[in-house]
C-alpha cells in the first residue's frame, strides 16, 4: 500500500532553494569570483590590448539626439554595443566609444570629409573578465552626460549582476538557517567560523574608519 | 566495513564540514559584495556627510625649501624632486596623525598641495597651503552603504595597496573568492550525493549554464 507523499518541510525547502540557487548561479560565480581575484591582482598578467584600425566613408544621419546618431553609424559600420558619448568632442568632429565587455571601439567621423576612424581595441581574455565585473553601462568613469543603458545585452547582463547579488543573498541567509539546523551537531565550529567572520567584517565596516 | 566505504564517509564528512564552516565565515563577506554589487550597478551613491576643518600646520625649513624655493627646486632631477615631494607628504601625514590609503604625491603647485586620504567609511582631503602653513582638512563620512563600496571597489585593479588597512582587507576578499570557489565545487559535490535533487539540480544547472552562455555570446559575439 502506498503512502500519501508529505508535503516538503521548511528544512527541505530551504536547502532545496539553497542548491537550486548555487547550481544556476555557478558560472556567473565562477566568473566574478574568479575576474575579482584577477582585478585585485592586476600584476598576475601582462596581456596587452590588441589594437587595430580601420577608414570607411559614412553617411552623416539627420538623426536629433547624439545617440540616435551614433547607432545610425554604427549600423553603417557593423558594429554593436554599448554606446557611450562623452561631452569633450572636439570642433569638427562626431566621437564616440562602443563597448562591448571585450571590445572597446572608438568611432571618429570627421563631418568636413564624411570620413569615419574606427579603432578597435581588443581587451583580451583577462581584460575581458576585468571588463565583465564591471559592465553596467552607466559607470561614473565613462564620464557621460547622460548615462543610460542603451543596448539589451548590456540590460540582460545588468539585470544578471542584480540577479546573482540577491541570488547570493539568499544563499547566505539560506546558509545561515542550514547553519542554524546543525549548531546542535557542530557548535563549536559553527558558531566559530560565523563568529570570526562577523569580528572581521565589523572591524572593516567600523573598526579602521573609528580605531584608526 | 571497507576501507574505500571508510574513506568515503570521511571525505562526505569532511566535505559537509568545510562547506559548513567556510560558508559561515565568508557569509558576511559575501553579502558586503551583493549588497554593493546592486548598488554600484545603479550608481546609486549618497553623497557623504562632509565636515571642514582649518589647522595650522608648521613645515620645517628644509622640507619646505625643497618643495618651493626655485633656486633649489629648478636644479633638481625628477628623482630627487619626487624624494623632497615625498618628505613634504611624510611630515603632512605625522604631523596631523592621518592613517589610511595615500593618494597625493605632494607636487606644490600655486603654494599648494593635496592629499586624499583613505579608509573604509572615512576619507580625508588635505589641501595644503605651504605659504601660510595651514591645512583644510575635509572630512567624508561616507556612512553604511558607501563603506561597502569603498571595500567593493578596494584595492582594485588601478594602484598598488600601500596601507597595511586596504592590504589586510585585500587578503580577506582574496580569501572570499577562494573559499567561494570551494564551496561550489564542495557543493557539488554534495548535491550529487542528494539522489532527490539529482534530477531536478541537472535541470537547474543546464538552464544556468544555457543562460550564462547566451548572455555571453550577445554581449561578446552576436
Amino acid at each position: 500500500m502506498q503512502t500519501p507523499r508529505r508535503p516538503a518541510s521548511i528544512k527541505k525547502w530551504n536547502r532545496r532553494i539553497h542548491i537550486w540557487l548555487g547550481l544556476y548561479m555557478l558560472l556567473f560565480l565562477w566568473v566574478i569570483a574568479v575576474s575579482g581575484l584577477f582585478m585585485n591582482h592586476p600584476g598576475w598578467f601582462n596581456a596587452q590590448p590588441v589594437r587595430t584600425s580601420v577608414e570607411q566613408t559614412v553617411m552623416m544621419p539627420d538623426a536629433v539626439t547624439d545617440l540616435e546618431k551614433a547607432t545610425d553609424i554604427m549600423d553603417q559600420l557593423g558594429i554593436t554595443g554599448e554606446v557611450l558619448i562623452r561631452g569633450n568632442t572636439p570642433e569638427g568632429k562626431f566621437n564616440f566609444t562602443c563597448v562591448r565587455p571585450n571590445l572597446r571601439q572608438f568611432v571618429s567621423v570627421d563631418l568636413a570629409t564624411f570620413n569615419a576612424t574606427l579603432q578597435l581595441v581588443d581587451l583580451q581574455l583577462v581584460g575581458t573578465l576585468g571588463d565583465l565585473h564591471t559592465f553596467t553601462g552607466v559607470r561614473g568613469i565613462y564620464r557621460e552626460p547622460n548615462s543610460i543603458r542603451d543596448w539589451l545585452p548590456t540590460r540582460i547582463w545588468s539585470f544578471s549582476m542584480d540577479a546573482v547579488a540577491i541570488g547570493v543573498i539568499l544563499m547566505v541567509l539560506t546558509s545561515l538557517y542550514m547553519g542554524w539546523q546543525r549548531l546542535k551537531v557542530h557548535p563549536l565550529g559553527s558558531m566559530a567560523s560565523f563568529a570570526l567572520g562577523i569580528i572581521v567584517t565589523v572591524y572593516f565596516m567600523w573598526g579602521l574608519a573609528w580605531l584608526g | 566495513m571497507t576501507a574505500k566505504r571508510t574513506f568515503n564517509e570521511a571525505l562526505d564528512r569532511f566535505t559537509r564540514q568545510l562547506h559548513l564552516y567556510g560558508g559561515l565565515f565568508v557569509c558576511s563577506f559575501l553579502l558586503i559584495f551583493a549588497i554593493s554589487t546592486i548598488r554600484l550597478n545603479h550608481g546609486w551613491n549618497r553623497p557623504p556627510d562632509e565636515t571642514t576643518i582649518t589647522v595650522a600646520l608648521p613645515i620645517p625649513a628644509d622640507v619646505l625649501v625643497d618643495v618651493i624655493n626655485p633656486q633649489v627646486t629648478d636644479d633638481m632631477t625628477p628623482e630627487e624632486q619626487a624624494a623632497a615631494w615625498q618628505a613634504l607628504v611624510d611630515h603632512i601625514v605625522t604631523t596631523l596623525d592621518l592613517h589610511g590609503e595615500i593618494a597625493g604625491a605632494g607636487a606644490v603647485r600655486n603654494g599648494r598641495t593635496m592629499l586624499n586620504v583613505a579608509r573604509p567609511g572615512l576619507v580625508k582631503r588635505v589641501e595644503v597651503n605651504v605659504r601660510t602653513q595651514e591645512a583644510i582638512i575635509t572630512e567624508r563620512r561616507q556612512g553604511l552603504f558607501g563603506t561597502m563600496r569603498y571595500l567593493h571597489l578596494n584595492p582594485g585593479p588601478h594602484r598598488q595597496p600601500q596601507w597595511i588597512g586596504t592590504k589586510a582587507w585585500g587578503w580577506i576578499a582574496d580569501a572570499t573568492v577562494y573559499v567561494t570557489l570551494l564551496l561550489t565545487l564542495s557543493g557539488i559535490y554534495l548535491w550529487v550525493f542528494v539522489r532527490e535533487e539529482r534530477k531536478a539540480g541537472i535541470v537547474v544547472l543546464g538552464a544556468g549554464a544555457v543562460s550564462f552562455v547566451a548572455i555571453l555570446y550577445a554581449l561578446m559575439i552576436a
